[in-house]
């Protein structure tokens, strides 16, 4: 049977192809430079990073949903009229609807969507917090823009170093000896880990290894390792490095990995990377950050959060997290783990003549862990009426994301170092995490 | 010698740096297979000098 085919818009997927070529040409200049040539990056002073950084610090998961992800089906405001008379199609109905979909209820005025009931125990153990109205307060619809902003930590298209890069480049790292302290669970290095020292892309890590015949993979390591033990001091440690980790991965062996508790991730990209995640972090290696894309979120037509497109991304991701979480919460990794996750903007209020949704503005955010102080929806919610809407059209963003993300940085990942990691910004901490 | 010296021209116009140059008449040996030819040519391009180049 063949249903509708959505069809990005074609400036995102323009972007799709930008963004594999620029970003690709960086990722080999990061492999082979390290970290001296990050641009406006202070490196504060071994005494007072010793002062300011504990020992214990979260491992933090970035999650980025590429396309714009529609908050508004995600986490429903069923409490608000004004969003059943715009979207008379894709509305998901109230919790006390006779529908046999509806949203679930949470607060009495939010709800999740059906396909996320994954995530409703995780929320009511107090490990799931969803912040709405949230986002980036610029006022781009152009994915290209939004998504370089929202990673880099400012709007500013000169920018190219991420907020998770260099909060590695202002911390110390957790384990001195680690090969790698940022991992990419991507093809290239994305921007939001851009600067940070000893940070990889590892799209899979079974296939990050070096190829050709096992008889002589041996004498070819020794080659590379003899050859570069000779090289300028960046490129033989950042190949001392990248050895090291072809070693951790060989131990860690994930092609025969075990997630506990009995967790089952999916067989798709996005749980793929959540159980690499589960797997780096179990291993104990020392890493600190993980990031993960996951894409196809620009829902303009044929949308259907309750058995379409915007269903089949929801489940997806709750699936993941779901897996995830049963996975590192029975391993007793959960308390140190934080995981965000974020989208560049969130979507029109009204739904458009293709069943879909436009570019908007306000949209929410999501935070999982052991510290996250969940089991509600923080929010100032600005209200959905016609005059309450973001150029009349999108819900308002009240809380920008940087407030999140700088309170997470500081309280859980131990950097006070804010003004380089959100450059030109004083964050407002919302009470989002333990800390 | 012939191989490194035909990949020293075409990879490296003809400026492979010593120590490269040794190890790679070390890892082909005196009579490399076909099998080791390639691979020194797949070392050869992923050597430090040849980043540079």
């Amino acid at each position: 049977m063949s249903g509708p085919r959505f069809k990005g818009c074609s400036e995102y997927e323009t972007l799709s192809r930008r963004g594999f070529l620029g970003l690709g040409a960086k990722a080999a200049a990061l492999a082979a430079l390290g970290p001296s040539w990050l641009p406006n990056v202070k490196f504060a002073s071994r005494d007072r990073l010793d002062a300011m950084f504990g020992e214990e610090r979260d491992i933090i998961v970035s999650v980025y949903l590429r396309g714009g992800c529609d908050g508004l089906s995600m986490c429903v405001p069923f409490g608000e009229p004004n969003y059943y008379t715009a979207r008379p199609q894709l509305a998901i109905p109230r919790p006390d609807s006779s529908a046999t979909q509806k949203a679930i209820n949470l607060n009495g005025f939010f709800g999740l969507a059906p396909a996320l009931q994954p995530l409703k125990s995780i929320y009511d153990a107090g490990d799931l917090l969803i912040v709405h109205a949230t986002g980036s307060r610029d006022e781009t619809k152009s994915h290209f823009d939004a998504q370089h902003f929202m990673e880099a930590g400012k709007p500013d298209k000169r920018l190219w170093t991420g907020w998770l890069g260099r909060h590695l480049s202002t911390a110390p790292p957790m384990s001195p000896a680690a090969p790698v302290r940022g991992v990419a669970l991507t093809h290239q290095v994305p921007l939001t880990v851009e600067g940070g020292p000893k940070t990889l892309p590892l799209s899979t890590l079974q296939d990050y290894k070096i190829g050709g015949f096992d008889e002589t993979l041996e004498g070819r390591r020794n080659w590379l390792q003899n050859a570069y033990a000779a090289a300028d001091a960046a490129l033989a440690n950042a190949a001392a490095n990248v050895d090291a980790t072809l070693q951790m991965l060989a131990n860690l062996n994930f092609q025969n990995y075990t997630p506990a508790g009995g967790a089952v991730y999916a067989e798709n990209e996005f749980s793929m990377s959540l159980k690499a995640a589960a797997a780096l972090i179990r291993y104990e290696a020392g890493i600190e950050a993980l990031h993960i894309d996951f894409g196809g979120w620009d829902t303009h037509e044929y949308q259907f959060p309750l058995d379409g497109q915007m269903a089949s991304l929801m489940d997806a991701f709750a699936v993941g997290l779901r897996a995830f979480y049963t996975d590192l919460q029975a391993a007793g990794f959960m308390n140190r783990v934080t995981l965000v996750v974020v989208s560049e903007f969130g979507r029109v209020l009204a739904q458009n003549g293709s069943y879909g949704t436009d570019h908007g503005h306000g949209n929410c955010m999501w935070l999982m862990g052991g510290n996250v102080i969940g089991n509600r929806v923080l929010t100032q919610w600005p209200g959905l009426a016609p005059d309450q809407l973001f150029e009349g059209q999108d819900l308002q963003v009240t809380i920008d994301y940087r407030d999140i993300l700088a309170e997470v940085v500081q309280k859980r990942l131990g950097n006070s170092s804010l003004s380089t990691v959100f450059p030109e910004f004083t964050p407002t901490f919302r009470g989002a995490v333990e800390g | 010698q012939t191989v490194v010296r035909r990949i020293g021209e075409v990879l490296y116009g003809g400026t492979v740096p010593e120590p490269e140059r040794t190890l790679l008449l070390n890892y082909l040996g005196s009579n490399p297979s076909p099998d080791t030819v390639r691979e020194a040519l797949g070392l050869a391009m992923a050597g430090p000098t040849f980043q540079w180049y």
